[in-house]
C-alpha cells in the first residue's frame, strides 16, 4: 500500500509542477521552458502508470476496482492521449489545461476518505475477466471524453473572445473542433462497447441485460447526448457552438456516470461506497 | 384547396420526419426522461413516495407514471418517434448517398484540392498514376471523357445507415425480450428438492457453501444443483456468481442465499439436572427429525420458527419475521410419565421451558446449526443474441464512419497533352486527405521526373 500511495503523490507533484510550467510556457514562449514542461508531464505519466503498477502488485486484480484506483487509470489514459496529441500536432497549447485538469483530478481522488484508498477484497460479481474488458473500455470512452470537453470549453472561449487572455497561441477554433469532435469519434465506440459488454456481464451475473439501475441509465443519457451531438455536427446552423455545448453536456453527464452516480443515487453500482 | 391543404401537410410531416432537428430533439427528451427516471426512485410502493414527497406531489407521480417511467408512455412515445424519424430519415438520405459514390461524368474542374505538372507520354503517365492510386487501394476507373477516376472507402458513406440498422436490431432484441423475456425466483434448502414447471424438472440442492477471503470477507457463493428428471438425475453442475448454469433454455443463476426458515440442520441438545441445577454428561447432536435419546428422554425436532410468535386468538406458533430474532427448535418428546409431549425450546432464553418438566432431569437445546437456502434466479431472454448481434453491428458501423473516410481523385490533360492536372475531393476528414493528396502527387512528379 505504502508504494502506490508514494508514488500517488509523486504524481501529483509531478502534474501540478508541468501545470505551473506550461503556463509560464503560454506567458513567456521560451523554447526551454516548453521542452521542460513536456519532461515533467512525462515523468508524471510515469509515475501514473508506476502508481498503477505498484496498485495492481498490491492488491492482486486489475487496478480499477473502485473510485480511487479507477481515477488513477483515467488519469493515466487522458495523459497518454494527451502526450500523443501534443506529438502529432505538434503545439504545447493544451499542455496548461491538461495538467490543470488532471491536478484537479488527482487533488479531488485524494480527497477521498482512507477507507476507500486502501485495499479491498472483490465481491464475488466483480470477479470476472468481464471487469477488466468492461471497466477497461469505459474509461477508454471517458477519458476521450475528457480531452473532448477541454477541446471544446477552448472551441467556445476562442470563438466568443478571439484572441483575449492567453487564447491567440491557442490552435485555430476550426482545429478544436476537429479534436473535439476526433475525441468524441473515439470515445463513441469504446462507451459503447463498455455498455455493451457490461450488458453482457450483467446478463451473465444477474440474469438481465439492462435494468435500468443509475448506472445504466447514466451511460445511456451519456451515449443519447453524444448521439445528439454526432447529428448536430452534421446539421446546417447546429454545428459550431450548438454541437460544443452538448459536447459539454456529454462530459457533464459522464462525469456524473462516473462519480455522481455512486456517491448520490443507489444501485447495483456503488461499488464505491461500500 | 382541400387537396392543397392535405399536400402541405403531407409534406410538412414528410419534412418533420426527415429531419436531423427532429431526431436531436427527441434524443434530448429521451435524456430528460431518463434522468427524471434516476431522480425519482423506481417502481417502490406507492407509501414511499407519500412518505418521501408528501401527498400532493406523490399523487401526480402516481398518476404521470414516474414511478415507472421507463416502462411508460412518457419513454415508448419518444422513443417510437424516434424510430420512425430514424427510418424516414435514413432511407430518404440513401439515395443521395448512392448517388455521391456513383461515376462522375467528367474531370472536377473546380476543385480547391488540385494541382498540375508537366508529363513527357500521355500513356506512361496514365499508367504510372494507376500503379500509384492503385498501391493507396484506390479503385481506378475511365471516364466518359477519357480521364482517369479513382475513389476509396466507398463503404464509409454508409458507416450512419449501418449505425442506425444496429440500432434497430438492438431495439428488436429489446422487444423481442419485453415480449418474450422470463425470469422468476427459488429459494431451495440445500439438501431439499423443489419442482421447477418452467423446465419440466426438479432441482436439488447438494449443497451450498460459501468461500472467504483471509480477512473473512466474502469471496464467492456456490451451490451444486442436480436437476433431476423422472427420479433420475440428468444433470449435475456447480455455479457460483459468475459461473450461471444453463439447461433447457433457461439460465440458472446464484442470486442470494440466507438461513432457512422452516428448518434447522441439527441442535446441540443437553440434560440438566433440576434440583442440583447443573447440566449432567455429555452434550448430544440431535439430527432434524431423527430420534435420539439423552438421559430418559427420547428427543426429536419436529419444528422451527427462527422468529417465534404465539398466536392467542388463532392458539398456534407461527415466525412474525423470516429474520433469527427469537428462534425456537419445537421438540417431541417421550419419556416416564408426565413428561410434556411436545415442548419449544428458545434458543435466546435457555431453561425458559424448565418448569415444563416435573420430573429430575430437563432437556435444553444449547444450541443449533443452521440450514442455508440457495437463492436462485432463472430467466431465458430470447432477445439477447439480438441485442448482442445488434451492439456488434453498431461498432461496425461507428468504424466505418469515423476511420475511414471517401475521397475521389481525378486525373485529366491539358488540351495539348503536355501535363497532368490532378483534382481531390473529400466530404470529411479533410485534413488527413490534403496530406494524402500531396502525397500522391508527389510521387507522381517524382516518376514523371525519372
Amino acid at each position: 500500500m505504502i508504494f502506490s500511495l508514494m508514488f500517488f503523490d509523486v504524481t501529483f507533484g509531478f502534474y501540478v509542477a508541468a501545470a505551473i510550467s506550461y503556463a509560464a510556457y503560454s506567458l513567456f514562449r521560451k523554447e526551454w521552458i516548453g521542452y521542460n514542461s513536456t519532461l515533467l508531464f512525462f515523468l508524471g505519466f510515469l509515475s501514473n502508470i508506476a502508481t498503477l503498477a505498484a496498485r495492481t502488485i498490491e492488491v492482486h486484480h486489475a487496478p480499477f476496482s473502485n473510485l480511487y484506483e479507477s481515477m488513477i487509470f483515467f488519469s493515466a489514459i487522458v495523459a497518454l492521449i494527451y502526450l500523443i496529441l501534443e506529438f502529432r500536432y505538434k503545439t504545447k497549447m493544451f499542455g496548461v489545461f491538461l495538467s490543470v485538469f488532471l491536478s484537479l483530478s488527482f487533488f479531488v481522488t485524494n480527497l477521498l476518505p482512507f477507507r476507500m484508498k486502501v485495499y479491498e477484497n472483490l465481491n464475488p460479481a466483480l470477479q470476472s475477466y468481464w471487469l477488466e474488458i468492461h471497466v477497461a473500455t469505459m474509461f477508454v470512452g471517458y477519458s476521450a471524453f475528457a480531452i473532448s470537453f477541454i477541446a471544446a470549453v477552448l472551441y467556445l472561449a476562442k470563438s466568443e473572445w478571439r484572441n483575449g487572455l492567453m487564447l491567440k497561441y491557442l490552435p485555430d477554433a476550426p482545429v478544436l473542433d476537429n479534436l473535439s469532435y476526433k475525441s468524441i469519434a473515439w470515445g463513441m465506440p469504446f462507451l459503447t462497447v463498455g455498455i455493451v459488454t457490461g450488458a453482457v456481464w450483467a446478463n451473465y451475473t444477474w440474469g438481465s441485460y439492462w435494468s435500468w439501475d443509475p448506472k445504466e441509465t447514466w451511460s445511456l443519457i451519456t451515449w443519447l447526448i453524444y448521439a445528439a451531438y454526432l447529428h448536430a455536427r452534421i446539421t446546417r446552423g447546429w454545428k459550431d457552438k450548438k454541437a460544443a455545448i452538448l459536447a459539454i453536456a456529454g462530459f457533464l453527464s459522464m462525469a456524473f456516470l462516473y462519480w455522481g452516480v455512486s456517491f448520490v443515487l443507489p444501485g447495483l453500482h456503488s461499488y464505491g461506497r461500500a | 384547396m382541400l387537396l392543397d391543404i392535405v399536400k402541405h401537410i403531407v409534406k410538412f410531416v414528410k419534412n418533420l420526419f426527415s429531419s436531423t432537428k427532429l431526431g436531436i430533439f427527441l434524443l434530448l427528451v429521451i435524456v430528460i426522461v431518463a434522468i427524471a427516471g434516476t431522480l425519482v426512485e423506481q417502481g417502490k410502493p406507492i407509501q414511499y413516495y407519500y412518505d418521501l414527497y408528501g401527498s400532493a406531489t406523490a399523487g401526480w407521480i402516481i398518476r404521470l407514471s414516474i414511478d415507472k417511467i421507463f416502462g411508460s408512455l412518457w419513454m415508448i412515445i419518444p422513443t417510437s418517434l424516434l424510430i420512425v424519424n430514424l427510418i424516414y430519415a435514413t432511407l430518404s438520405r440513401l439515395p443521395v448517398m448512392i448517388k455521391s459514390v456513383a461515376l462522375p461524368k467528367q474531370f472536377h474542374h473546380n476543385s480547391k484540392i488540385n494541382d498540375k505538372f508537366l508529363i513527357k507520354d500521355k500513356d506512361v503517365a496514365i499508367e504510372n498514376s494507376s500503379t500509384i492510386l492503385k498501391s493507396y487501394h484506390y479503385k481506378i476507373y475511365t471516364l466518359e471523357d477519357g480521364s482517369l477516376f479513382a475513389h476509396k472507402g466507398v463503404v464509409s458513406r454508409f458507416g450512419a445507415v449501418v449505425v442506425h440498422l444496429s440500432i434497430l436490431i438492438v431495439l428488436f432484441g429489446a422487444l423481442l425480450g419485453a415480449i418474450y423475456g422470463y425470469k422468476n425466483y427459488i429459494a431451495i434448502d440445500s439438501g431439499d428438492t423443489e419442482l421447477v414447471p418452467e423446465i419440466n424438472a426438479s432441482i436439488k440442492v447438494d449443497r451450498f457453501w460459501m468461500n472467504y477471503w483471509p480477512d473473512g470477507s466474502i469471496k464467492q457463493y456456490n451451490s451444486k444443483l442436480s436437476i433431476i428428471k423422472n427420479d433420475k438425475v440428468v444433470h449435475t453442475q456447480t455455479i457460483d456468481v459468475n459461473h450461471p448454469m444453463d439447461y433447457a433454455g433457461m439460465r440458472f443463476f446464484q442470486a442470494g442465499y440466507g438461513k432457512s426458515y422452516d428448518k434447522i440442520k441439527e441442535a446441540v441438545v443437553v440434560l440438566y439436572d433440576r434440583q442440583k441445577k447443573n447440566v449432567i454428561g455429555e452434550p448430544i447432536v440431535v439430527q432434524w427429525n431423527k430420534w435420539r435419546t439423552i438421559g430418559p428422554y427420547d428427543i426429536k425436532i419436529v419444528d422451527f420458527v427462527p422468529d417465534f410468535y404465539f398466536d392467542a386468538k388463532k392458539g398456534y406458533v407461527t415466525s412474525k419475521s423470516l429474520e433469527y430474532n427469537n428462534p425456537a427448535v419445537r421438540l417431541q418428546v417421550k419419556g416416564p410419565k408426565a413428561t410434556p409431549p411436545f415442548i419449544w425450546e428458545f434458543l435466546k432464553y435457555p431453561g425458559f421451558t424448565l418448569r415444563s418438566f416435573t420430573g429430575k432431569d430437563a432437556v435444553i437445546v444449547s444450541s443449533i446449526t443452521p440450514i442455508y437456502y440457495t437463492g436462485l434466479q432463472y430467466a431465458k431472454n430470447p432477445g439477447a443474441n439480438w441485442i448482442w448481434f445488434g451492439s456488434i453491428i453498431m461498432v461496425i458501423g461507428f468504424i466505418m464512419s469515423f476511420f475511414m473516410y471517401y475521397r475521389r481523385i481525378y486525373i485529366t490533360f491539358d488540351d495539348d497533352e503536355k501535363s497532368l492536372l490532378v483534382a481531390g475531393v473529400s466530404y470529411k476528414q479533410k485534413d488527413l486527405f490534403a496530406k494524402e493528396f500531396k502525397k500522391i502527387c508527389n510521387a507522381l512528379k517524382k516518376v514523371e521526373e525519372k
